[in-house]
C-alpha cells in the first residue's frame, strides 16, 4: 500500500512506472527477433557501444540520449557495413567492436572525474535519472517499434527463417536487416536508464527465449513475450522500490527466476530452445 | 527460340580459385536435366551463377520466370512459420493467396496442412512444400539444388515421380543438382556432367557410363540395372 500512496505521491515514480513499463513493451517486441535470428550478442554490444556515447555526452554537456543514440547508431550501422563487406560473422565483428567502444568510454569517463558518480547509474540504471522528457522520448521509440515491427511481419519473418530465399523472391532483406538494428539500437537506448549497461542484455534476450517456447508466429511470441515481460518488469518495479536497489538487475533476477519456473514446471527444459 | 536457359563460357571465380571454367549449355523447353558430378565439382555454383547470385563472367540467360528449391539447410527451423506462410513467399503481396496455396498443397499430397509449422515437418514434407513455393507463381524454369539430401529412398523415388508428373503438366523446364546418380539416370531426360567444366552433357539414353566414370576418379561406378547406377568408395569397397 505505501507503494501505491508513493505513486500518487510522487511524479517521478509515476514516471519510472511508465517508462518501465513502455521498455518493457519495446523489448518484448524486439527480443523474440533477437534470440529467432540469433543476435543475442548485438544487445550486450549496443549496450556497451553505449558507453561511449553516454561519456561523449557528459563531457560535451549535451543530452545523455542522443549521445547515446548516436553511439548505438554508429556501432550498429559500422556492424551492418563490416559484415557485408567482409566475410566476417556479426558475432566476430561484435566482439571486436564492443571492448573499442567501451575502451573510448572508460579513456572519456576518467577524464571527466567529477562526473564519475553517475557511472554506476548507468551502468546499473537508476529510476531517478528518469525525467518527463525522456517518457515523451520512450514514447516516440515504443511508437515506432510497435509500427515498424507489425507492418513488416512478414518481410522480418522471411528474413529470419531463410534470409537467401527471401532475397531471392524480392524481399529487401538489407533494408530489414538495417532497419532491425536501428531498433534494437533504440530500444537499448530507451532500457539505459531502467537496466543499465551492465544487465541490458538480459531485457533484450530473456523475454525471446520465453516466448520461443510453443510459439505459433512471430506475433505470437511477441504477444507472449510482452506477457513475460510486463509482469517481470512491474514485479521488478515493485521490488526495487521496497528493497531500494537499482531496477534492472531487479527486474533481470524476477525474469530468470520466472522463465526457470516456467521451464521446470511445464517439461521440456531449456533443451528445446 | 527452343531454349529455356542458355549459358555460354561461364566462368566463376572464389578468391585464387577457378571453381567454373568455361561452361557452355543449352537446356531446351520440357526437358528434365540433372546435373552430376563431384563433391566440389561447381553445382552449386553453376546454380548460383544461374540465379545470379554470385559474380561471374560470361553469359548466363534463362527463358521466363525461374522457381527454385534450395537446399535443406537454408531454412531455420527453430523458427514458427507455418506452411501457408512459408509457400506464400512468392505471391505474399496477392490477395487471394490463400486459395493459390490450398492448390499446390493438394498438388503436392500435403493437404490441410496449411496452419502446421513448417519445423515441424519430416525432411520429405518440407521438400514439397518447398516444391509447392517454388511452383506458386508459375515458374517456366524449376531449379533444384540437391532436394534429395535427408530424404529416405521411398521419399525420393516420391519426389522425382512428383517432378516428372509436374514436369509434363504444366510443361516446366527442370534443372537440378543431385548426388543420386542412380535416381537421375532413372528420371531425368538429359544428364550433365560436371566437374568445374562441362565433361558431358545431353539425353539420358547417349550418356556412356565411362562419361561419368571419367569425372569420379576416385570413385566406382557399377551399373545396377540397365539404367541404375551407383556409386560407392573404393575404399569402403576394400573393407
Amino acid at each position: 500500500m505505501e507503494f501505491i500512496k508513493d505513486i500518487i505521491q510522487y511524479e517521478f515514480l509515476r514516471v519510472s512506472l511508465v517508462s518501465t513499463i513502455l521498455t518493457s513493451v519495446i523489448t518484448s517486441f524486439i527480443s523474440p527477433i533477437i534470440v529467432y535470428k540469433k543476435m543475442e550478442f548485438i544487445g550486450d554490444g549496443l549496450a556497451h557501444a553505449i558507453f561511449a556515447g553516454v561519456a561523449f555526452a557528459v563531457i560535451f554537456q549535451f543530452n545523455i540520449f542522443f549521445g547515446a543514440i548516436l553511439a548505438t547508431i554508429v556501432f550498429a550501422f559500422l556492424t551492418y557495413k563490416i559484415s557485408q563487406s567482409y566475410k566476417l560473422s556479426e558475432s566476430t565483428i561484435i566482439g571486436i567492436l564492443l571492448p573499442v567502444f567501451m575502451s573510448i568510454g572508460t579513456i572519456l569517463f576518467s577524464k571527466a572525474n567529477k562526473y564519475t558518480s553517475d557511472l554506476l547509474s548507468y551502468l546499473f540504471g537508476n529510476l531517478l535519472m528518469i525525467s518527463v522528457n525522456d517518457l515523451y522520448f520512450l514514447i516516440a521509440i515504443t511508437a515506432f517499434t510497435i509500427i515498424f515491427i507489425t507492418s513488416k511481419t512478414c518481410e522480418i519473418s522471411y528474413w529470419i527463417s531463410d534470409e537467401s530465399m527471401a532475397e531471392f523472391y524480392g524481399i529487401n532483406t538489407k533494408k530489414i536487416k538495417l532497419l532491425t538494428l536501428i531498433n534494437i539500437s533504440f530500444a537499448v537506448v530507451a532500457a539505459l536508464k531502467i537496466a543499465g549497461v551492465v544487465v541490458m542484455g538480459a531485457f533484450l534476450v530473456l523475454p525471446g527465449v520465453f516466448a520461443k517456447k510453443n510459439a505459433k508466429s512471430l506475433i505470437h511470441a511477441v504477444y507472449k513475450g510482452l506477457l513475460f515481460n510486463m509482469t517481470c518488469s512491474i514485479v521488478g518495479f515493485i521490488v526495487s522500490y521496497y528493497l531500494n536497489i537499482p531496477p534492472g538487475p531487479s527486474i533481470v533476477l524476477i525474469s530468470f527466476a520466472i522463465l526457470v519456473f516456467t521451464f521446470l514446471h511445464f517439461g521440456e527444459v531449456i533443451k528445446t530452445s | 527460340m527452343d531454349w529455356m536457359i542458355r549459358v555460354k563460357n561461364l566462368s566463376v571465380k572464389l578468391g585464387e580459385a577457378n571453381v567454373l571454367n568455361n561452361v557452355s549449355f543449352e537446356v531446351k523447353k520440357g526437358e528434365f536435366t540433372g546435373i552430376i558430378g563431384p563433391n566440389g565439382a561447381g553445382k552449386t555454383t553453376l546454380i548460383k551463377a544461374l540465379l545470379k547470385q554470385i559474380p561471374f563472367t560470361g553469359e548466363v540467360k534463362i527463358n521466363g520466370k525461374v522457381g527454385y528449391v534450395p537446399q535443406l539447410s537454408t531454412f531455420n527451423r527453430e523458427f514458427p512459420l507455418s506452411v501457408y506462410e512459408f509457400v506464400k513467399l512468392p505471391i505474399m503481396k496477392e490477395k487471394n493467396w490463400r486459395q493459390q496455396v490450398d492448390i499446390l498443397l493438394q498438388k503436392v499430397g500435403l493437404e490441410g496442412f496449411g496452419e502446421k509449422l513448417v519445423g515441424k515437418l519430416s525432411g520429405g514434407e518440407y521438400q514439397r512444400i518447398s516444391l509447392a513455393r517454388a511452383l506458386i507463381n508459375k515458374p517456366d524454369v524449376l531449379i533444384l539444388d540437391e532436394p534429395e539430401s535427408g530424404i529416405d529412398e521411398m521419399g525420393k523415388a516420391r519426389f522425382y515421380n512428383l517432378l516428372n508428373e509436374l514436369r509434363v503438366e504444366k510443361d516446366i523446364t527442370i534443372l537440378m543438382v543431385s548426388h543420386d546418380i542412380g535416381m537421375i539416370f532413372e528420371k531425368c531426360t538429359n544428364i550433365m556432367c560436371l566437374n568445374k567444366t562441362l565433361h558431358c552433357h545431353g539425353p539420358t539414353k547417349e550418356i556412356e557410363p565411362s562419361q561419368v566414370k571419367k569425372i569420379f576418379g576416385e570413385f566406382d561406378i557399377w551399373i545396377r540395372s540397365e539404367n541404375h547406377f551407383e556409386i560407392e568408395h573404393k575404399q569402403i569397397e576394400k573393407e
